[in-house]
């Protein structure tokens, strides 16, 4: 900033009356330039020196009602558009409860309007100003009454001098402020630089966690409830030697989810009587029981044995294209090797499984082994006729 | 080293004539005595063994607090009395007591300044002061009294990605709103009187730390009268704003029993009753504070026994207000015909916490009417103590509200008696370590006294002879 | 306005006797301002009583960092058939108390047992179950449990194992074998367990000369030596509440203490709800207070000792009212005793309306007498039955001669033999003889002069510790086993966990004893094949159902010969004055019973139906005595019988008989564990041992002397925390009635909804619309009419949710955490002569919720089909809902109650909290959410059976345990649901609904039925309770 040799000229008063006397004897001057410092508002001085009203109000006004309305806006969104509970059985939006808030919100926006926008209307804070050069200005902020006419004043000339001794100032001084003046200190700048790096370092170092990968578990403050002092499904648990929370049902124990353990007929769940193999199926066929054997065979054996029983299931063929060396291909239940199988046998392989078909007892309940038994018979049945 | 003993010896009535002249005084040089006598207490190299000792005692309190703050957080909030049925104990009671406090500062400052009462200049700057202090103190015990402290920041409505928003239809909320505001406008106002001050602190500063700290809180000030005018301006608004704020923020607290159904809170007559108590405290409160103070710092030409007879007609007046609230509520009880509401005021006067009750009604209603008597509305003594049992009364008055009406409610099944424990007492104390430590750093360090203002309504600050509104 | 709705009004209501009282000293310790008591907040935070609170430490954080958790899956790599992991089973099984069997099914989720119902299926149990059952799986993960062999030679304790035990016992016993077991004796919990016979006749078998003793603190043997005098042999009364009009209940807790309660609870409920037939009448006579007494509705109190003295006179009065003959003809009426209690008019009263009332009834009249009375009595009761043609009907008397029986005569020769040193090796198979033996024999002492001591017991325990081996026992849900109900129904008890710490079961032990491997399952499985016949299919649905048969006793029939008595012992008939001896009678507690279910924390702070204590038993005693010994609840006592003497803290119970003490059994134990007392890690014991005071001569009640010491200790219970001024108890007496609506019968009939119109208030109406409940309405009802105040909902719920124990000190503070607590008012203008009522009370999942509205961060809100719903994650526990609740039904975590699982050794304790519902941490707010997750649960059904919730799929555990059915849960919006039927009965109402906050949960106002010529007439008006 380039600041002229001279500031300006300070005349000092010592009362009320004279600075505002001083001050109509210089408006009259037609100077536009100056202004009058005191140590507290002095009334009358506004009129002296013609000051226009400030907007001030008019901004704090509009402030003050969007804050109204941000406060409203706020309580719908949130509690009556974007999450809607259900809350002593009251509205979701209901102007009395949300008054108190706009009221606040009013206030808060109109305060802070009023507050800084005063301080950027007066332009301040500022780092500098040439005036505290003169040695009497600070008598200012005491109880002195200055009045300072700046040398930018087109009028500012040796009448100044002249004009100021006849409104009575006591004493009268030009400012001078040095060439360099008014550039912040390096040392200062260098701090200030300092501190704003080290404020960006926060949001660096988010931001970085935030597109950066890690194998650690999220970051998490508030572990109340996550943990649980219980044991969930599967958990692991170090208090038993085998590492699980689970354990498994005791041997000729029955639950009363185990129906399907205390069939009426003989070999119901071995398939076998006495040692011979089921020659007819130990449940009542009916047609829902062939649905259900239908639907589950598609759901367990179609994958292998094909949905036509004939070995020619997705896997198997997936396994041939890809050319597995190991894949045997599964049974084509067609032949006449599986034909004769009694239905005992036929859900004993489904039980225990057979060479490299594993046993299907822990996926499909007894009775829908028998029902899959059943259906399959049917399929065979057909496939024959054709 | 300042002389603190400069304008000891003038009477309190000579001193009284200093800022209120009977008629036309010449002197422009008070503006300067205003400065000096304001100044030299932070400008001295130590401040008077009686503050070390103050601060001393404070800090140590400060320092408990902060060791139950710990405990709490760690063992949880059952190292307190709080129970069921009395789910809310001292912490909801001192909050409320806080607050309260916290309503004079910024009452006198704007309200008064409304009312262009110019003898609120003396006091308004540490009222100011005081108010912000206790609002800290009262903000803290909502914040930890909750359960799960460390998630408090749920209350505020901030975008999460579970859409969990806060409330609207809860007092609390409110109050969390409320009391946030209060704080920020209250602080604003305080730093706004405060800058041309520090502006003079600034001039008169011989260190460059000094010169440093008090210019760059001075933001640059000059006085220029164009800042003048846009800061008298500003300054009016927002005393126009904290004015309804300062009525409405108790209000708010005093939803926090209304708006709920518990016998002894659900009452319409809270809101007003709740900020005549408000005001009450908050002037006993700078009561309290000013008596020491001005002894201390020899501002007694600045609070003049003017100001603390006005004070005291203020705390006679709202304390007639809340005894007729105390009077009207149980009124109401009875004439409602609700048992469970009757039962509850019963209870308060004749039940187990009838001493509570009996304290609250002697301190808050009867003491303050010595000050019907001019000789004990101006003796010192007299009024500081009746200030202390203002400040008790309108504790065990919150501690009744709170307390008695939960502890025996809708179920007999569920009554049950609070009993605090010591880490109540504790932190109780411990708020007061703080308000106090912040205070005496205040009056150390900072202008108690506003003196622009005050220098704004002496004689000589007004070009066309004495204004004569200005000595009513 | 009739004389009785007037009876009504007189009713000034009150909870327990400080609030009649109004002396000064009295009024003195309502004036102090903070009362003492274990205030002291962080000091005893630090004591090591493990469920109390723990110390800063862990409290801000359960995980070690700040990150998440890694959790793992270990699944099975081998899935049992028929398993879904997370899918919870269900298995039948039983426990036995006191030779007893409960029927029980054990929810099992991925094979742990988590919670414990009663089996529908079985006669004994329909469903509901005792809260001992309850406290089961507590019980499974004590981790106070026993964990290992220990050998005790020496006096020191060395770790040992079944392996070394069993070569000990190799050599031991084959010694023994030669010697035909002379010198040996057994010590065996009384049990009706088949199996368990089997073994002993196989042991007596080797070892011919040894003495096997049956011992059981709470053994019913009065009662058979009583039916023996009348059907000259052992017979077990088996009563049928549903089938009687008039129910007679002498000196006997039949609906609390008696070990077929459940099933007498059904029955008395079956005919306690106006609209459901007739309503029958219960007449109680008795010397304690009683959960039966308090719902009967009439109640003489009488010292144990007069009840023989009282049947005489009945007799008499029914022979003079006529139409009643007695084999010793109109003799006895001359003979009766008469003056002393006879001559108070409330006695003469009561017998003259009981005669007409019993005679009217004949054969549905119902006579029940407790064990603690002299077989004479006991015997005259039954003959009452028998006479009034009520056998069959009422009551079915069942042939039980086969079962092992506790023979006191046994018990005192074995000590004898003790002493003597005759004894050299002693086995007690389970049970704690050490401790709960009769105070007369010196059984510890006499115990410590047997060489060879071995003991098998859950716990190391008194026994345990005066042993030289201690043997780990299985729990009951640990082992196989099988057992006979009350009524002999053959019960079996599959295993729903392997032992956790190695215990084995007593049959296991017999069988090292006798050197033989076969396993329990064997055993049970073989003798239950002899009994009803083998078949593999046949044993799984048994053992599946947990039914092995029907009842194995006979019924007699037959009517006796001769029915003469002898002349009853002419018993004291002196109404008792201030200085005579006090008669303490010895009642089974209904929290741990004899004291095996001490060092259960649930049962601990589970409030005694009567006297709402916890952590403690007390001396109690009428007011009148309490006034004339110059004691009040609190003091210390120095009780001496025989010379023996026992300090024990009164409490004072209101309408107990005067001059009479009742002495809880089960507490004061020194080695129980961390939570009932352990000398080893000074933890002092929860209440007083009164064993030390009873007799071998006279278990039931016997004469002493008491002294009060001066000292005062404090007595903790959830009501009346402190005590309530009269102020205070004017307030109640005003709003009581309101809150507990009650009518008599003749009330009910002339306008059914007077509970409707109980409270004037204001048409309810609502400024807004309110919330329309499309879809389900949950809603709840509890009838106060059959609700017996039994406690069972209490303890279940805290099974099912999850409940953390949080110790006597915080309870003391009002701190405890149940979700619904059982309200218990005492009603009537003299303390000696009051009437209990019982409020169950929960949340109300209010539609209009007044919890909700003020909370900041929207942590209770309700769900779409109206649940108040608590989410714990969201809260920030402000407390402000639990302020603005008027029900006071909101839980707060002080602290954080479950830290101790986190403890060295209770991490065991995990394994049993119900992973379905969120294990809450400290700052939290809780409360009962209708077990919302069995809500969920119910509805995945339905939604993979692709249909509608049906009504009765959803029980919460609270209506599940209930044993009268008094809790009903559905949907308000299914016109067919039992639930809307009840809210839609005229007895229904709203607590509090004047505030139209519209609570979900409905009571029906308990309806009474007392004899017309005993009701009485109205002396205050001024109490008057408005009618609508």
């Amino acid at each position: 900033m380039t600041t002229p040799k001279t500031h300006g000229i300070i005349a000092e008063f010592d009362s009320v009356d004279a600075i505002i006397a001083a001050a109509n004897q210089v408006r009259e001057a037609g100077y536009t330039k100056w202004d009058c410092h005191t140590p507290f508002p002095v009334h009358g001085l506004d009129d002296a020196m013609a000051i226009k009203q400030t907007k001030l109000p008019w901004l704090v006004l509009v402030m003050g009602i969007s804050g109204c309305l941000g406060g409203m806006f706020l309580q719908w969104w949130t509690n009556a558009y974007d999450y809607v509970y259900i809350i002593s059985g009251k509205p979701a939006w209901s102007l009395p409860a949300n008054i108190p808030v706009m009221f606040e919100m009013t206030i808060l926006f109109s305060a802070l309007t009023a507050f800084f926008s005063m301080w950027i209307i007066n332009n301040l804070p500022k780092w500098y100003n040439p005036l505290f050069h003169a040695a009497s200005f600070t008598k200012v902020t005491d109880d002195r009454f200055v009045l300072a006419i700046e040398s930018r004043d087109p009028l500012y000339g040796e009448a100044t001098r002249g004009l100021l001794q006849s409104a009575g100032a006591l004493a009268m001084e030009e400012v001078n402020p040095p060439e360099d003046d008014g550039l912040m200190p390096s040392k200062l700048k260098g701090w200030l630089g300092v501190v704003f790096s080290l404020m960006l370092l926060p949001p660096v170092m988010i931001a970085s966690s935030m597109y950066s990968n890690s194998s650690e578990p999220r970051v998490h403050l508030v572990p109340d409830m996550d943990s649980q002092m219980s044991f969930g499904e599967q958990e692991a648990s170090s208090f038993f030697a085998d590492g699980r929370s689970m354990r498994a049902p005791i041997a000729g124990t029955y639950a009363q989810e185990d129906d399907h353990l205390l069939g009426e007929k003989p070999g119901y769940y071995t398939g076998k009587e006495d040692g011979a193999y089921l020659t007819a199926l130990p449940v009542e066929v009916t047609q829902e029981l062939m649905a259900r054997g239908q639907e589950r065979f598609g759901i367990y054996c179609g994958v292998c044995h094909g949905m036509g029983g004939k070995g020619d299931g997705a896997v198997s063929r997936r396994a041939q294209k890809l050319e597995m060396a190991t894949w045997v291909q599964p049974a084509d239940l067609h032949t006449d090797l599986v034909k004769v199988q009694p239905p005992g046998q036929i859900f004993e392989t489904m039980t225990n499984g057979i060479r490299t078909m594993p046993g299907y007892a822990r996926q499909i309940p007894v009775q829908d082994r028998w029902a899959i038994v059943l259906y399959l018979q049917a399929l065979q049945r057909a496939s024959a006729g054709e | 080293m300042a002389d603190f003993t400069a304008v000891k010896e003038l009477t309190d009535a000579q001193l009284d004539d200093l800022v209120h002249p009977p008629q036309l005084v010449q002197g422009t040089e008070k503006f300067h005595d205003i400065t000096e006598s304001v100044c030299v207490v932070a400008e001295a190299h130590r401040a008077p063994k009686a503050w070390y000792v103050a601060f001393g005692i404070a800090v140590t309190f400060l320092g408990i607090l902060g060791a139950m703050i710990f405990h709490l957080v760690t063992t949880g909030v059952g190292v307190w009395g709080n129970n069921q049925p009395v789910a809310w104990g001292w912490p909801i009671v001192n909050f409320v007591f806080w607050v309260g406090i916290g309503h004079a500062g910024t009452l006198i400052s704007a309200v008064l300044f409304l009312f262009r009462q110019g003898w609120r200049t003396g006091i308004n700057r540490f009222a100011e002061a005081m108010t912000i202090f206790a609002v800290i103190c009262a903000g803290m015990f909502p914040a930890i009294h909750v359960g799960r402290i460390w998630v408090i920041y749920w209350v505020f409505p901030i975008p999460n990605q579970m859409d969990m928003w806060p409330n609207f239809r809860s007092p609390l909320l409110w109050d969390v709103f409320a009391v946030s505001t209060y704080f920020t406008v209250s602080l604003l106002f305080w730093y706004m009187g405060l800058v041309p001050d520090l502006a003079t602190q600034r001039d008169r500063a011989k260190t460059k730390l000094r010169k440093m700290l008090y210019g760059a809180f001075a933001l640059g000030w000059n006085g220029s009268n164009r800042q003048w005018h846009r800061y008298e301006r500003a300054y009016l608004i927002l005393a126009a704003l904290a004015t309804p704020l300062v009525l409405s923020v108790h209000s708010v607290v005093s939803f926090d029993f209304a708006i709920s159904q518990l016998p002894g809170w659900h009452t319409t007559i809270f809101p007003p009753y709740f900020v005549a108590g408000a005001i009450f405290s908050g002037f006993a409160m700078v009561m309290t504070l000013a008596v020491p103070a001005r002894q201390l710092f020899g501002l007694k030409h600045l609070i003049t026994m003017r100001h603390l007879e006005l004070i005291n007609k203020v705390i006679m007046a709202t304390g007639m207000l809340v005894g007729y609230a105390y009077a009207m509520e149980a009124f109401m009880a009875w004439y409602s015909g609700n048992k469970y509401e009757g039962f509850t005021f019963v209870n308060r006067a004749f039940g187990p916490y009838a001493w509570a009750y009996w304290i609250m009604v002697s301190c808050n209603v009867i003491s303050p009417q010595i000050f019907w008597f001019k000789k004990a509305r101006r003796s010192i003594p007299i009024m500081f103590i009746v200030s202390i049992f203002v400040n008790i009364g309108m504790w065990f008055e919150r501690f009744v509200i709170v307390v008695t009406s939960l502890n025996r409610d809708f179920l007999p099944s569920s009554w049950n008696y609070f009993t605090p424990t010591i880490v109540d007492l504790l932190t109780l104390m411990g708020s007061f370590g703080l308000f106090f430590t912040l205070f005496l750093l205040f009056c150390r360090w900072l202008p108690q006294v506003a003196m622009a203002e005050v220098k704004n309504v002496m004689p000589a600050a007004h070009a066309h002879g004495p204004d004569h509104e200005e000595d009513q | 306005m009739s004389s009785l709705e007037r009876s009504e009004s007189t009713r000034t209501y009150w909870r327990s006797l400080q609030h009649l009282e109004n002396s000064p000293e009295y009024q003195e310790m309502v004036a102090k301002e903070f009362p003492a008591g274990p205030e002291t907040n962080w000091t005893d935070s630090s004591r090591r009583r493990f469920l109390q609170i723990m110390g800063a430490s862990l409290a801000l954080s359960t995980a070690s960092s700040c990150r998440w958790q890694k959790e793992t899956l270990a699944p099975f790599a081998d899935r049992p058939e028929n398993w879904v992991p997370g899918k919870p089973r269900h298995y039948a099984t039983s426990m036995e108390v006191a030779g007893v069997g409960q029927a029980l099914v054990v929810t099992s989720y991925d094979g742990r047992p988590t919670k414990i119902e009663g089996n529908k299926n079985h006669p004994a149990s329909l469903g509901a179950t005792s809260s001992f059952a309850q406290a089961g799986t507590l019980g499974v993960y004590d981790p106070d449990r026993s964990r290992g062999v220990l050998s005790l030679a020496g006096g020191k304790e060395t770790p040992s194992d079944w392996k070394n035990f069993t070569a000990f016992a190799k050599v031991e016993f084959a010694a023994l074998k030669a010697s035909q077991g002379e010198g040996l004796a057994i010590i065996a919990p009384l049990t009706s367990s088949p199996s368990l016979r089997a073994a002993q006749e196989s042991f007596m078998a080797a070892f011919p000369k040894a003495q096997w003793v049956n011992w059981d603190a709470t053994a019913r043997s009065q009662e058979l030596a009583g039916t023996e005098i009348l059907f000259g042999k052992a017979a077990r009364p088996v009563y049928d509440l549903a089938k009687a009009d008039v129910v007679l209940i002498l000196d006997e807790d039949l609906l609390g203490t008696h070990p077929d309660a459940l099933r007498n609870s059904r029955g008395y409920a079956a005919r306690r709800k106006p609209e459901v037939g007739k309503m029958s009448r219960v007449w109680s006579v008795e010397s304690n207070h009683s959960l039966t007494g308090g719902i009967s509705d009439h109640r003489l109190p009488l010292r144990s000792s007069q009840i023989g003295a009282f049947l005489v006179a009945l007799e008499s009065e029914m022979i003079q009212q006529g139409r009643f003959k007695v084999p010793e003809g109109k003799a006895i009426a001359k003979g009766a005793p008469k003056g002393g209690f006879l001559a108070e008019a409330k006695a003469a009263n009561f017998i003259t309306a009981l005669a007409s009332d019993l005679l009217s009834a004949k054969k549905n009249s119902l006579i029940a007498v407790g064990n603690n009375q002299p077989a004479e009595v006991i015997a005259r009761a039954h003959r009452l039955n028998i006479l009034l043609g009520s056998v069959g009907t009422t009551v079915t008397y069942k042939d039980v001669s086969t079962l092992s029986t506790v023979d006191i005569n046994q018990v005192q020769a074995l000590a004898a033999s003790m002493k003597k040193g005759a004894v050299k090796t002693v086995v007690t198979l389970g049970g704690n003889p050490v401790y709960d033996m009769p105070g007369d024999l010196g059984f510890a002492e006499a115990f410590g002069k047997v060489k060879t001591r071995i003991h098998l017991g859950q716990y190391f325990d008194e026994t345990g510790v005066a042993s030289t081996w201690h043997l780990p026992q299985a729990h009951f849900l640990e082992s196989w086993s099988d057992n006979l109900t009350w009524d002999g129904t053959w019960t079996l008890a599959q295993p729903t966990l392997n032992p956790l710490w190695g215990g084995r079961s007593a049959a296991d032990v017999i069988g090292i004893l006798l050197n033989q491997e076969d396993s329990h399952e064997s055993r049970v499985r073989k003798v239950w094949a002899a009994a009803f016949g083998d078949g593999e299919t046949a044993w799984r649905k048994a053992v599946q159902l947990g039914i092995g048969g029907a009842s194995v006793f006979a019924d007699l029939t037959a009517r006796p010969k001769n029915l003469a008595l002898p002349d009853a012992t002419p018993a004291t008939m002196a109404v008792w004055k201030a200085g005579a001896a006090l008669e303490v009678s010895f009642a089974i507690d209904a929290s741990v019973h004899d004291g095996r279910f001490a060092n259960s924390g649930w049962l601990q702070e589970l409030p005694d139906p009567m006297t709402k204590l916890t952590w403690d038993n007390g001396a109690l005693m009428a007011p009148s005595t309490a006034d004339a010994l110059g004691v009040t609840t609190g003091s210390m006592m120095t009780f001496t019988v025989d010379g023996r003497n026992q300090d024990i803290a009164v409490y004072v119970m209101p309408g107990h008989a005067k001059g009479a003490v009742t002495l809880p059994m089960g507490y004061g134990r020194t080695e129980a564990g961390h939570v009932a007392g352990l000398s080893a890690d000074r933890v002092t014991p929860a209440g007083f041992d009164v064993y030390p005071l009873r007799g071998s001569h006279a278990l039931g009640f016997t004469l002493a002397t008491a002294k009060a010491t001066g000292e005062d200790y404090l007595l903790v219970s959830t009501q009346d925390h402190h005590l309530v001024d009269e102020i205070g108890m004017k307030g109640r007496g005003d709003r009581l009635g309101d809150l507990v609506r009650t009518g008599d019968l003749s009330k009910w009939e002339e306008h059914p909804d007077f509970a409707q119109h109980q409270v004037h208030h204001p048409p309810l109406i609502s400024l807004w619309e309110e919330h329309k409940y499309e879809g389900h309405r949950w809603a709840m009802s509890i009838d106060l009419s059959t609700c017996t105040g039994c406690s069972s909902c209490t303890i279940a719920c805290q099974a099912e949710n999850n409940i953390p124990v949080v110790g006597k000190s915080e309870v003391f503070k009002g701190r405890e955490m149940a979700w619904i607590r059982m309200d218990r008012y005492f009603i009537g203008d003299d303390p000696d002569e009051a009437e209990a009522t019982h409020q169950p009370v929960s949340c109300q999942q209010c539609e209009n919720a007044p919890c909700e509205q003020v909370c900041p961060v929207a942590a209770t809100t309700h769900s779409s089909e109206g649940l108040n719903d608590m989410v714990y994650n969201r809260c920030i526990g402000t407390r402000y809902c639990a302020n603005n609740c008027p029900y006071k039904v909101r839980r707060f975590n002080f602290f954080n109650n479950n830290l101790v699982v986190e403890e060295e050794g209770a991490e065991v304790l995990a394994l049993g909290k119900n992973p379905e519902v969120t294990v809450r941490s400290r700052g939290v707010m809780e409360k009962c959410t209708y077990c919302v997750q069995r809500i969920q649960a119910s509805r995945y059904e339905a939604t993979l059976e692709k249909r509608e919730i049906q009504d009765g799929d959803i029980t919460p555990a609270c209506a599940q345990v209930c044993p009268t059915n008094a809790i009903h849960f559905g949907d308000l919006n299914d016109d067919t649901s039992v639930v809307k039927a009840d809210h839609a009965n005229d007895r229904a109402y709203a607590m509090l609904g004047e505030l139209n906050n519209k609570p979900r949960t409905a009571f029906l106002a308990r309806i009474r039925n007392p004899h017309p010529s005993l009701v009485k007439h109205d002396s205050h008006p001024k109490d008057a309770i408005k009618h609508g």
